[in-house]
């Protein structure tokens, strides 16, 4: 004697329906006025945190499931709800698992881990000339606790700090950037991007022909770890034409070679009378890292 | 100055790398095969060897234009206008390669690449460590201002033509295969052709593997006395690109697309600090046109080694160009931008940031930002709030937005209904009350056949929260919309029913005629017999239908 019902659950749901219906979770495909109703809920420059709507999200995903869906006032349900009498359950715990990888697959030679969308997905949307100005700007949110708002506190130790799984972090438009987190947003760190940081310097002085820099000076020796600390300001003659304000690089390369040689650091790799490699030049040039980061404080509030 | 809690903050790898070489560089490549066989025991049998094949191939590069999309960034970022008096401007391209796949030394300039080495100790052991010479770039960014020409309109400084205008008139230029044109630059104009004229060669000039004489240029013509000026020499060139690779584990990533964990970007810097507006002085005068806007280019100084600051020797450019008083270059531009600079320091990553919802930016850490939640800004506030004003300020900090709503209902005179009801997007603030709302009946049914099914209704304000309806409808929609899907769902949910029926066909035969197929399963004899199996199928359901 077999249940038909109990057998049905046993066979296979398609994954390809898994995977459209976690990216719906993710809130991939919803049109943006119905994320964000009125321009007065975003204005220009703002930035708003939030947390997901589980229901919003899951009456997204049934209403996607309805297709095909008929209603009927007999008391035994008709043979086309059988698809999802019999899989809603586990295919929910699917979609949730899928959502939680979407992002880490994005990424080439990655393989899928083992976990799930939280119970609180929380998130913030950001509207500002920087999300066009720094494309590649970098963002990591932190649960309570876990944050390193709470180290700087005293509360936990550097190796306690865990960082949340990000969802989905994508550019809705040029000004617009949306992030999801996988748990309850407490720190959100913005940072300026490594890739596009400026060179500069701290003062120039076009009138006396000199700059200055607070140089990064490498580790003493080779056996130590690639560190750097920021030395005090040091000034070079390094305008070819001041009034003009053009710069002469190679000079500029020798001078701080110079003073790394005379340092003694790193021995034998500043020689004297050559100018240091690009990428060297490029590393002491790099003027400022921009980092901001946002507490999210609500203490518990209900409404 | 970084103390040590805000290392915690973001630990992420960015590497400076020297430079990253292309396998094959741009141009025309020719390739000669010969065969040559010979006997076991060594003597040549095709005499001299037979006939060689030549091929040519070319690899393409982009020359004269960039695609937008090589472009990742700018510095400082396009139109801004804020406090750049002490930065370099750059350009972050995607191509890592693409500073190397030309060179600004003339063909029969280029220096072999060269290994260098130095000795060092490491662990107490002497050892002598090989590295690169630095090889230059052939972009540059260069910087302009109004001063600098005379008070000209930075926006017509970059003009629009062909390669034919980067050609000197006593030059010709190949058109095809055979055609050959006429250069159409005058000849107090400096070019990346130009360098042909130092030996007085005359052979046509190739346009490259590629282009044709008609493909589109932007160049500017930069006098000669300013070029001198702000042109880098050959060894500033080798300062002015490197390659910076970066995680991309914390970086928005669009739908859709892969990325590598490590992605690598070439850079390129230029050599002159921005114009800047010096801080405004009352009664001071000041100067027209005004101080401080910049037009950035990225320019191509390709085979430009005879024209560069401190080039070795007097050549073409000296004798014929840089001694005439209207001499200028003529340099391609593959991208620019323009950018203010003025003493206002609001155009900072942090300051932009802190700024954020109105807030002070120079304010202290503790003061908060206004506004953090996702719903409607300062909303009224009432002194002794009706039942009704009640309702509403909840409504409105749960993240709720009043709507328009005209209603399917016609009224009385058959106009529709037009009505004001409350709707929520997916996205709440932090602690606002979310209903439970069960979609599956009992024993796991579908329980939602209709979007006004999850209308709610409030009676306290006689309005509807159609949030929820809302949702469902367009989870409904874009199911419908995406063919893939709602085909493959519907063809799931028809091969499942038709499963459902089998099963429940099996299970009917198995209740109604057990003890049948029972007797059938284990007599052979009945099995080989099909009119002995349908007797007793007979029998068996005159039986039921007698139960009956």
């Amino acid at each position: 004697m077999i249940n038909p019902l109990s057998a049905l659950s046993q066979s296979a749901i398609p994954p390809d329906l898994v995977a459209w219906l976690a990216q719906f979770k993710n809130l991939q495909g919803v049109p943006f006025n119905y994320l964000v109703t009125d321009e007065r809920l975003l204005p220009p420059e703002t930035i708003r945190f939030f947390q997901v709507d589980a229901t919003w999200s899951d009456a997204l995903v049934d209403g996607a499931m309805s297709i095909g869906r008929q209603y009927t006032t007999a008391t035994q349900p008709s043979p086309d709800l059988m698809a999802e009498q019999a899989h809603r359950i586990s295919m929910d715990k699917l979609v949730n698992t899928t959502q939680a990888n979407i992002r880490r697959l994005q990424f080439k030679g990655a393989v899928p881990a083992d976990v799930s969308a939280a119970t609180v997905i929380t998130g913030f949307l950001l509207r500002s000339v920087a999300v066009s100005s720094w494309p590649g700007m970098e963002v990591a949110g932190y649960a309570k606790n876990a944050s390193p708002y709470d180290n700087e506190k005293g509360i936990i130790t550097p190796d306690q700090i865990q960082a949340l799984d990000i969802l989905r972090l994508e550019n809705l438009s040029s000004t617009v950037l949306i992030g999801l987190f996988n748990g309850p947003l407490y720190e959100l760190v913005l940072h300026q991007p490594p890739e596009a940081i400026h060179f500069g310097f701290t003062a120039i002085d076009p009138v006396n022909n000199s700059v200055s820099k607070s140089l990064r000076v490498p580790a003493p020796g080779w056996d130590d770890a690639i560190s750097y600390k920021e030395d005090k300001n040091v000034s070079f003659d390094a305008f070819t034409d001041a009034t003009h304000r053009v710069l002469d690089l190679q000079k500029m390369s020798q001078l701080m070679g110079q003073t790394f040689h005379k340092m003694g650091i790193a021995p034998g790799y500043f020689p004297q009378q050559q100018a240091m490699l690009s990428s060297d030049f490029g590393l002491q040039m790099v003027q400022g890292v921009g980092l901001v980061s946002f507490i999210n404080d609500v203490a518990g509030e209900s409404i | 100055m970084a103390n040590n809690s805000d290392q915690q903050l973001l630990k992420k790898q960015a590497s400076f790398i020297q430079h990253s070489l292309p396998g094959l560089e741009a141009g025309t490549y020719q390739v000669e095969v010969q065969q040559i066989l010979k006997h076991s025991d060594g003597t040549d049998i095709t005499g001299e060897g037979l006939p060689s094949l030549t091929r040519k191939f070319s690899v393409a590069g982009a020359r004269y234009t960039l695609d937008r999309n090589a472009i990742h960034s700018v510095f400082p970022p396009a139109g801004a206008v804020g406090e750049f008096s002490n930065s370099l401007a750059h350009v972050v391209l995607n191509a890592e390669k693409l500073p190397w796949l030309r060179s600004p030394y003339i063909p029969k300039n280029r220096p072999e690449p060269k290994v260098l080495t130095y000795e060092t100790t490491i662990n107490g052991k002497s050892v002598t460590v090989d590295y690169d010479q630095d090889i230059p770039s052939w972009l540059s960014v260069m910087l302009l201002s109004p001063s600098d020409l005379d008070g000209a309109n930075l926006l017509n400084v970059v003009k629009q033509g062909t390669v034919q205008n980067l050609v000197p008139a006593t030059m010709q230029i190949k058109n095809g295969n055979s055609a050959l044109l006429a250069g159409t630059m005058p000849a107090n104009g400096y070019s990346i052709f130009s360098y042909l004229l130092d030996d007085n060669n005359t052979a046509p000039v190739d346009p490259g593997a590629g282009f044709t004489p008609a493909t589109v240029v932007k160049y500017i013509d930069v006098p000669f006395t300013l070029f001198n000026a702000i042109a880098p020499s050959m060894a500033d060139l080798s300062m002015m690109a490197h390659v910076r690779a970066v995680e991309m584990a914390n970086k928005p990533i669009a739908h859709g697309q892969t990325v590598n964990p490590v992605e690598q970007y070439s850079l390129v810097i230029g050599n002159r600090l921005p114009e800047s507006q010096p801080t405004v002085v009352p009664g001071a005068p000041t100067a027209v046109p005004p101080l401080g806007s910049n037009l950035a280019l990225l320019i191509s100084l390709e085979s430009m080694e005879l024209a560069l600051r401190n080039h070795s020797g007097t050549t073409f450019y000296d004798t014929n160009i840089a001694n005439q008083p209207d001499g200028f270059v003529r340099l391609p531009v593959l991208h620019q931008w323009s950018f203010t600079s003025l003493q206002n320091t609001g155009f900072a990553f942090e300051t932009m940031l802190k700024s954020l919802n109105g807030r002070k930016a120079d304010a202290n850490n503790t003061v908060t930002v206004p506004n953090p939640q996702l719903r409607v800004p300062d909303p009224p506030v009432y002194n002794q709030p009706t039942q009704e004003q009640t309702v509403v300020q909840k409504m409105l900090a749960s993240g709720y937005y009043p709507m328009n709503h005209l209603a399917r209902i016609p009224d009385a005179e058959g106009k529709p209904i037009q009505t004001l009801s409350w709707y929520r997007g997916p996205l709440v603030p932090d602690g606002a009350y979310t209903p439970a709302i069960a979609f599956l009946a009992d024993d796991n049914v579908p329980a939602i056949y209709a979007a006004d099914q999850l209308l709610r209704f409030d009676p306290e304000v006689g309005m509807y929260d159609v949030a929820y309806a809302l949702a469902w409808e367009l989870g409904r929609l874009l199911a419908l919309q995406n063919k893939d899907f709602s085909v493959a769902l519907f063809q799931w949910k028809k091969k499942v029913a038709q499963q459902y029926r089998m099963l429940l066909d099996a299970d009917v035969l198995d209740n109604m005629f057990a003890d049948l197929l029972q007797v059938y399963n284990e007599d052979t004899s009945i099995q080989s017999d099909p009119l002995v199996l349908q007797k007793m199928a007979l029998s068996h359901l005159q039986k039921i239908a007698s139960a009956l």
